[in-house]
């Protein structure tokens, strides 16, 4: 009886680990394109992650005056929120986000001071300085 | 006595040039935005941003050029005997105050300089005070100009630098309303440019750069928290300010396989589940409350799985209460007062702690919630639970509670040692690390690397926006045509595989 369990065991261990051997996503080539989730195969730094996080360096402006306000990254019609804070324009800060990662422009507003930005790294610069008016050139 | 007499005549002077210094508002070109260098470009910028307007200026540091200092502002030429027209000089609104408006001009050259005004070739300095006119239909609400008005002609020598002086009419000093002033380079013929710089403007800046430079208003703010109601979500309630979630639209998926350490079916709907997590915050930019919604869709599994989360490196101590989730008994937790889960450095916080209590299966046995299309279907769970947080002592940013922060993961089975992250999202204290390594996963606690296989495949997705899940014992790649492609360049290419664009699903093969 003894024996018989003991090869009932050996042999479902084979069986198992053949399975798993058969079933081994390491046996798949790489040249071919996979056909299922098993084939896939991925290098050790790809994160899974349909989203990218951003972060945003914001350099202060010295004013005058202390001047405080909302400070918003958007999206490009500025209906999906970033980021959302009470801030001091003197003041360097990181906003840290989430973009979604077909998401390739973002919208920076503070107060009326309002740029559009391309998103081509994870870490982006943001100052608030805008270009001359129209009327001031001439 | 007379040493005592000396120190309080200089205390005198000394607080009155402090005084004088903080009422009055200068232009010297010589300042650039803090982490800039200076340089022409940068030094105007600065200027302009604080609200200062320059018609047909630039800024020079050639020496030829200079009045003071290292810069000065130079005009186009001065061939326009309009003062709306020529090179002009706009200070920010202020509350003016009593004394001269000062600035420093010279002229470039001699050529087609010369006469009284109005003649071919004058050239001079027109200073106008503006009001402020709210109704006004321009952008910068400039109204009438005052009467009193100022022209001061260049003499000869004119390339000697000039100081001009203009009083405040005294009829506006401490009226309590804004004004702007208004310097004008007119002139008739040549092509001579005038360098100015220096100019000093007695008064208060009254100017909001965020505002279009328009005057400092009194922002309305019901709650008196420093945010303006226009950006205040919580425009009665003084203890918040701000949503800040994610997705910051809709929802965001959650797949599981549970078989973890062995490889499953990679159907991904043992359990799908979406979130939404909304970290509300104060004025002063803390984290009051967590509000973190979960809506349970399918349970592929048939084992009765938990879920939970935590913040990667949030500790236990900021946290005040937690409520909201659904927690069953039996269960294999147990709990701190403030509701995150004991036993652990983080705080973890039990979502529900039996899946098959929300989604139940039905007809008496166990799993296939909502996977099965022949099956009749079980409505969505949703869970809503609200963490609160310190606001005093140790409190908490927005950038410890980040979704690249955020830890969710199934707890299988009801054994609480076993856990399923996303990959490389570690797991809990309470974690049965023997688990970690063995059959298909490829975990390596020293490399930080976990819940992969060799070949790097995960055990969880998370997708940011809320797509279909597969059907029972379907392939992940049958129902998102563009996911091979995806996966297989590491993420460079077909980076909106989960959007619902044409040929980018296979609903067949969607539940």
């Amino acid at each position: 009886m003894k024996n018989i369990k003991l090869i009932t065991g050996i042999a479902l261990l084979i069986a198992a680990s053949s399975c798993t051997k058969i079933k081994s996503v390491e046996d798949v080539p790489n040249t071919s394109k996979p056909s299922s989730f098993k084939e896939i195969k991925v290098s050790d730094n790809f994160t899974w992650k349909t989203t990218t996080n951003i972060t945003l360096n914001v350099q202060g402006f010295e004013t005058l005056y202390p001047i405080s306000n909302t400070f918003i990254i958007s999206s490009e019609d500025q209906k999906d929120v970033y980021f959302a804070s009470n801030t001091l324009m003197s003041e360097n800060f990181k906003a840290e986000f989430a973009l979604p990662v077909h998401i390739k422009k973002v919208k920076v507003n503070f107060g009326t001071i309002s740029k559009l930005m391309d998103v081509n790294a994870n870490n982006l610069t943001f100052d608030y300085l805008m270009p001359a008016p129209a009327e001031e050139i001439q | 006595m007379k040493i005592i007499n000396k120190i309080a005549i200089a205390l005198f002077f000394s607080a009155n040039a402090i005084l004088a210094n903080a009422q009055t508002v200068t232009l010297n070109c010589e300042t650039a935005p803090t982490g800039l260098p200076a340089s022409t470009t940068n030094n105007i910028a600065y200027n302009r941003a604080n609200c200062w307007a320059l018609g047909a200026f630039s800024y020079t540091n050639t020496s030829g050029q200079i009045v003071a200092g290292s810069y000065s502002a130079r005009s186009n030429s001065m061939s326009n005997p309009d003062a709306n027209g020529s090179a002009w000089i706009k200070a920010p609104w202020m509350k003016l105050s009593s004394g001269n408006i000062t600035l420093k001009v010279k002229m470039e050259g001699t050529s087609g300089t010369g006469g009284a005004i109005g003649s071919a070739n004058y050239k001079a300095i027109r200073i106008r005070i503006a009001t402020y006119n709210p109704a006004s239909l321009s952008s910068s609400k400039e109204g009438a100009f005052l009467s009193d008005s100022f022209t001061y002609l260049i003499v000869t020598p004119y390339t000697n630098v000039q100081n001009i002086s203009f009083p405040v009419p005294s009829a506006i000093v401490g009226n309590n309303n804004v004004y702007k002033v208004m310097i004008s380079f007119i002139g008739a013929g040549g092509n001579n440019r005038a360098n100015a710089d220096d100019i000093v403007i007695p008064g208060t800046y009254w100017a909001n750069p965020t505002n279009n430079c328009l005057p400092q208003a009194l922002i309305v703010d019901a709650d008196n928290d420093g945010v303006q109601d226009s950006d205040d979500a919580y425009p009665s309630d003084a203890t918040r300010a701000y949503n800040n979630v994610f997705p910051s639209t809709g929802y965001s998926s959650l797949m599981f396989e549970d078989l973890w350490p062995t490889l499953g079916d990679y159907d991904f709907n043992d359990y799908v589940v979406d979130y939404k997590i909304n970290r509300v915050t104060n004025a002063a930019n803390k984290v009051v409350e967590i509000k973190a919604e979960f809506i349970s869709r399918a349970a592929g599994a048939s084992r009765p799985n938990g879920f939970a989360f935590s913040f990667d490196g949030l500790p236990n101590s900021r946290i005040t209460s937690v409520t909201g989730n659904k927690v069953f008994t039996p269960n294999p937790h147990t709990f701190n007062s403030n509701g995150t889960e004991s036993g652990q450095t983080d705080a973890h916080f039990v979502v529900v702690s039996n899946i098959f209590k929300v989604l139940v299966p039905q007809g008496g046995g166990t799993g296939g919630v909502n996977t099965i299309s022949t099956a009749v279907r079980v409505p969505n769970d949703t869970t809503r639970m609200t963490i609160t947080l310190n606001t005093t002592g140790t409190t908490t940013t927005l950038s410890e509670v980040t979704l690249a922060k955020f830890n969710p993961y199934l707890i299988v089975n009801q054994t609480r040692g076993t856990e399923i992250h996303l990959a490389d999202k570690a797991p809990s204290a309470l974690v049965n690390s023997a688990l970690l390594g063995t059959a298909s996963d490829n975990s390596n606690v020293g490399a930080n690397r976990y819940y992969k296989t060799t070949n790097n495949l995960p055990w969880a997705i998370d997708i940011t926006t809320s797509i279909p899940y597969m059907k029972e014992t379907m392939d992940f790649t049958t129902g998102y045509s563009k996911f091979i492609d995806w996966s297989s360049s590491n993420g460079s290419t077909n980076t909106d595989w989960y959007l619902n664009l044409t040929n980018y699903r296979n609903s067949n093969n969607l539940y």
